[in-house]
């Protein structure tokens, strides 16, 4: 009979991760060996109730534990500027730079016709029903500065046409095709207090 | 100016150091002994590219496991080396003046290189795409911002095709896509044409004497793909967003994209007759030539760059009064190394090294 190794189960899920190997996920079986019954519990209770119980936030679609977001939860916070981001990891990039203090809103991605991503997928009439509420006199187009990102901004700038507010981009210092959840803290500051309007 | 060239392991050639004449260097013998192999040795050492695009496991022989080459430049106070093995699955070590480096860039900082064989006549007679290549690779090297404005076009235009290859096209998306090509597009253009002004500047001084008459009616014209003739770069982002936007319906139909820089085409003329078919076959090659030549003379002596142009029996139907002229007018800016069949290429030049090559060995003759 065919001798199983022990850890095949948990090397195979653990290579689902991004950039782990056949070499990296054997490491890290046996770092999960070398922890205690009781810290692997929970690890593993935090993974799947994380999983289970976030949502998106019904506002900003943000991922958040309760309807609302914290940032939408946030009073303090200036309700009359709007930064829009293709994804929630953006929005955890730009709160690192403390330089925004406004809300937010997730589109849920990039308009692509290679991907398949149209104008319809994304979160795009929610963001109208925001706009037209009256409350944000700024919004700001935190997309990524690649061709589906300007795509995406030249779209939404034209169905905020005739809006009366000011659309505006940020100011990139960052090399054309840079990610914005890849640049340093400090190049996206810097995009974001030298922000220009959008022509 | 190069040196000394040596090679091992390179496809046919024996291991052999051969020095390079400082104007001009004339391998003479039949063919499939080894002077294109020898060519291709030089420029893959000065770009760590074959100028026909082998694979490198074609490149390496099969005797050994790496190819090594070397050369040795002379005249910068003091002399410089440069080392390349060359593995069979593509893996370089390069090492320039003592020093291992990644790429060949601070390499081609202080050489530039051209190669051409008898196929320099293609400039003429293959589709617009090996113009607009010839063209580009140029922009490439000489603009820092054109590679940046060619990739974001060509993803863009991928956008585009993959929107009208969709059972129904949205409108709206394909006209913010066709602003964003013609406003890189249209810096493209202004790169490419500003190259063909700056080429024609480098090639009229020659005309004269070898267009004699006529020298002054030759022009390189920028060929602007749907009927854009005319327009001037300043104006042509404008103008063909307004093509793009009249003829929609006919992108959406045939479901590709129809008009702009990646379409575009040069044409040379002899007043308002393209020179092909207005000259000889032989008169077309020595403008092609002068062409290619004017594009060393820009990336290379004028940027005070060690030049080579390596030219593969590129004279081939000339006859020598005029082989001589040129070669005499080319390696006054660059050192010349001229493989050939011909007997006669002795006589290339007064002043010359000549070499036979006989089954891999490239000897010096006299
Ligand atoms: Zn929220």
């Amino acid at each position: 009979m065919e001798e199983q190794n022990p850890l095949t189960g948990v090397i195979e899920q653990l290579t689902k991760l991004p950039s782990i190997g056949q070499k990296s996920a054997q490491r890290l079986a046996f770092f999960f060996l070398s922890l205690s019954k009781a810290e692997v519990n929970q690890f593993a209770k935090i993974l799947v109730e994380t999983r289970e119980n976030i949502k998106y936030c019904t506002t900003c679609f943000n991922i958040s534990f309760t309807p609302q977001c914290m940032v939408c939860c946030d009073f303090e916070r200036n309700q009359s500027i709007l930064c829009v981001v293709a994804q929630p990891k953006e929005i955890f990039a730009i709160e690192r730079t403390h330089e925004f203090k406004g809300l937010y809103h997730v589109l849920g991605g990039l308009i692509s016709p290679i991907d398949g991503m149209q104008p319809d997928m994304l979160r795009i009439s929610e963001l109208i029903l925001r706009i037209k509420s009256g409350q944000f006199k700024e919004v700001i187009l935190a997309l990524n500065p690649t061709v589906e990102g300007e795509t995406t901004a030249l779209y939404l700038a034209s169905c905020l046409k005739g809006c009366p507010i000011s659309i505006t981009k940020l100011a990139y210092g960052l090399p054309v095709g840079a990610d914005i959840d890849y640049a340093d803290d400090m190049t996206l500051q810097k995009a974001l207090s030298g922000r220009r309007t959008f022509e | 100016m190069v040196n000394k060239v040596w090679i091992k392991g390179f496809r046919n050639l024996v291991e052999q150091v051969v020095t390079l004449h400082p104007r001009v260097t004339v391998v003479l013998g039949p063919n499939n002994q080894g002077k294109t192999n020898f060519l291709e040795a030089v420029y893959f050492l000065m770009t760590g590219k074959s100028p026909a695009k082998a694979q490198s496991d074609m490149m390496v022989s099969i005797l050994l496991p790496k190819a090594q080459l070397g050369l040795s430049v002379v005249g910068f106070g003091e002399d410089k080396k440069l080392y390349i093995d060359l593995l069979r699955d593509g893996t370089k070590r390069i090492q320039w003046d003592g020093e291992f480096v990644k790429t060949h860039r601070t390499v081609m900082g202080v050489l530039a290189v051209q190669y051409w064989s008898a196929d320099v006549l293609w400039l003429f007679q293959e589709s617009p795409s090996f113009r607009r290549d010839f063209l580009d690779l140029f922009c490439e090297r000489y603009f820092a911002e054109f590679s940046g404005f060619d990739r974001r076009y060509q993803s863009i235009l991928k956008q585009k095709n993959s929107l009208l290859g969709m059972m129904s096209v949205d409108m709206k998306m394909l006209e913010l896509l066709n602003q964003q090509l013609a406003q890189v597009g249209s810096e493209l253009v202004r790169f490419r044409n500003l190259a063909i002004g700056m080429m024609m500047e480098k090639v009229t001084p020659y005309l004269a004497s070898y267009f004699p008459n006529q020298g002054d009616d030759i022009c390189v014209e920028y060929a602007f793909s749907g009927f854009l003739n005319g327009v001037s770069v300043d104006e042509y982002g404008a103008k063909l967003l307004q093509l793009l936007t009249e003829k929609r319906s006919k992108e959406v139909m045939v479901r590709q994209s129809l008009y702009g820089p990646h379409r575009d085409d040069f044409v040379v003329k002899v007043g308002d007759m393209p020179m092909v078919g207005y000259y000889s076959r032989g008169m077309t090659r020595i403008f092609a030539l002068l062409m290619t030549f004017s594009q060393l003379l820009l990336l290379g002596s004028d940027q005070k760059r060690v030049s080579v142009l390596l030219l593969d029996d590129a004279f081939a139907e000339l006859d020598l009064a005029k082989k001589k002229a040129l070669m005499s007018d080319f390696s006054e800016y660059a050192q010349v190394v001229y493989t050939t069949v011909l007997e006669e290429d002795r006589e290339l030049s007064d002043d010359l090294s000549l070499y036979r090559v006989a089954a891999g060995r490239i000897e010096l003759c006299g």
